[in-house]
């Protein structure tokens, strides 16, 4: 599932620097580190922002220092909130994408947030299923060799 | 405990690490990774826009003619009124650029666009991009290796332009989105629909600026109202920017 995550943030830092004004890094890092909770997020988020920063033509760091506070922050929050939900999900994502549509400044910033959070939440639909369907496959696994 | 410890090393390393990129390494590092990410984004940029090869309605065929039709009538008035004028012992002087450089689009979004060529190729900043006599918009920022076109939809681009058929003078104001207005026209000037825009041509001694007569687009409404100052009309531009490729730079 990591993997897919990797391959999705690829994707995104492609279609972010070339067709779209969305902000897909984010989202996908959103995803990355809800599913991972991992520290190692922290360096998909600084080449992911060195790479849109490349692709941008912005100073190159700009980028990596806003997504590596955006990882920190919803880590910080996961002692204090129950960050796997649809919720958090959808507020984390409008309010990163206010904040880094509008420090980075990109048009249409409200309407490109609020896209932003919905494909956010079809992101995290996508990962729920997945999470779910492998712990539906290693539950039939168990119980098949009796473990 | 130990969970918070490494996450707040990791990311101090991380920030540390971009503070240091952001501060000591900008240009060796942009344009050596702009060289190795270039050919990925042309790829991406052209596979994402491609065309699919379908049969054209005919209705869009039609558009299409018709706007290639308006086009050289803009072009044929254009001739015709140079001839009037050089009847008239007067002499138009277009500067005419030196040559024209072609760059192909490989990013785009809002209302701006990214060419492959930078500062390396002889890219300037102002420099008036092209496609075929349409205006695009001009560059405003260069790297080694790639420029950014700020479209003429933007809202931060303004220049003077005049319509083909009727000479009425007014300044184009993109409104944003894809909505351009031309605005500040005289009331006793006459504007109709569809008659074509061009530029006015405001070059000043450096080269800076909008050369004459290159097509910003076609009326589509007209709004005058006898208690206002000025009338102003909406305009659409010929081109649609998200089909194009590839565009031509006037080199300056």
């Amino acid at each position: 599932m990591v993997y897919v995550l990797l391959m999705l943030l690829f994707f995104s830092i492609l279609s972010e620097g070339t067709v779209t004004s969305l902000p897909l890094v984010l989202v996908s890092l959103l995803c990355l580190t809800i599913l991972t909770r991992d520290s190692i997020v922290f360096f998909a988020a600084f080449v992911a922002g060195i790479l849109l920063d490349v692709f941008a033509l912005r100073p190159l760091g700009e980028t990596s220092i806003f997504l590596l506070t955006f990882v920190l922050l919803i880590l910080l929050y996961q002692g204090k909130y129950e960050i796997y939900s649809y919720q958090f999900v959808i507020f984390a994502a409008f309010i990163g994408g206010l904040f880094f549509l509008g420090i980075f400044g990109s048009t249409q910033v409200l309407l490109n947030a609020i896209v932003g959070a919905i494909v956010a939440a079809c992101f995290f639909a996508l990962i729920k299923l997945f999470v779910q369907r492998q712990a539906d496959d290693e539950a039939a696994r168990r119980k098949h060799y009796n473990l | 405990m130990k969970g918070t410890r490494t996450i707040f090393s990791v990311f101090f390393i991380c920030i540390i690490l971009s503070l240091v990129i952001l501060l000591f390494f900008q240009n060796p590092l942009t344009g050596a990774l702009q060289s190795i990410i270039l050919p990925l984004q042309r790829w991406t940029f052209t596979s994402v826009t491609q065309p699919v090869p379908t049969q054209l309605p005919s209705q869009q065929q039609l558009q299409q003619e018709n706007n290639v039709l308006r086009t050289q009538l803009a072009h044929m008035q254009e001739i015709e009124n140079d001839n009037k004028a050089l009847h008239d012992q007067f002499r138009i002087t277009t500067p005419a650029p030196k040559s024209l450089v072609p760059a192909n689009i490989i990013g785009m979004n809002d209302d701006m666009m990214l060419l492959d060529k930078g500062s390396a190729d002889n890219m300037k900043q102002n420099a008036i991009v092209v496609f075929k006599e349409n205006l695009i918009g001009k560059i405003t920022q260069t790297t080694p290796h790639i420029s950014v076109v700020t479209l003429i939809t933007n809202p931060a681009i303004s220049f003077t332009a005049k319509t083909t058929k009727t000479n009425a003078i007014g300044v184009i104001k993109p409104q944003g989105g894809n909505s351009t207005v031309l605005d500040n026209v005289v009331l006793s000037a006459k504007l109709a629909k569809n008659d074509v825009i061009v530029t006015k041509g405001d070059l000043d001694n450096k080269g800076d600026g909008y050369p004459p007569n290159l097509i910003v687009g076609k009326i589509i409404s007209i709004n005058k109202k006898a208690s206002n100052l000025f009338q102003s009309a909406k305009v659409e531009s010929l081109v649609n920017f998200s089909n194009l490729h590839i565009v031509f730079v006037m080199e300056k």
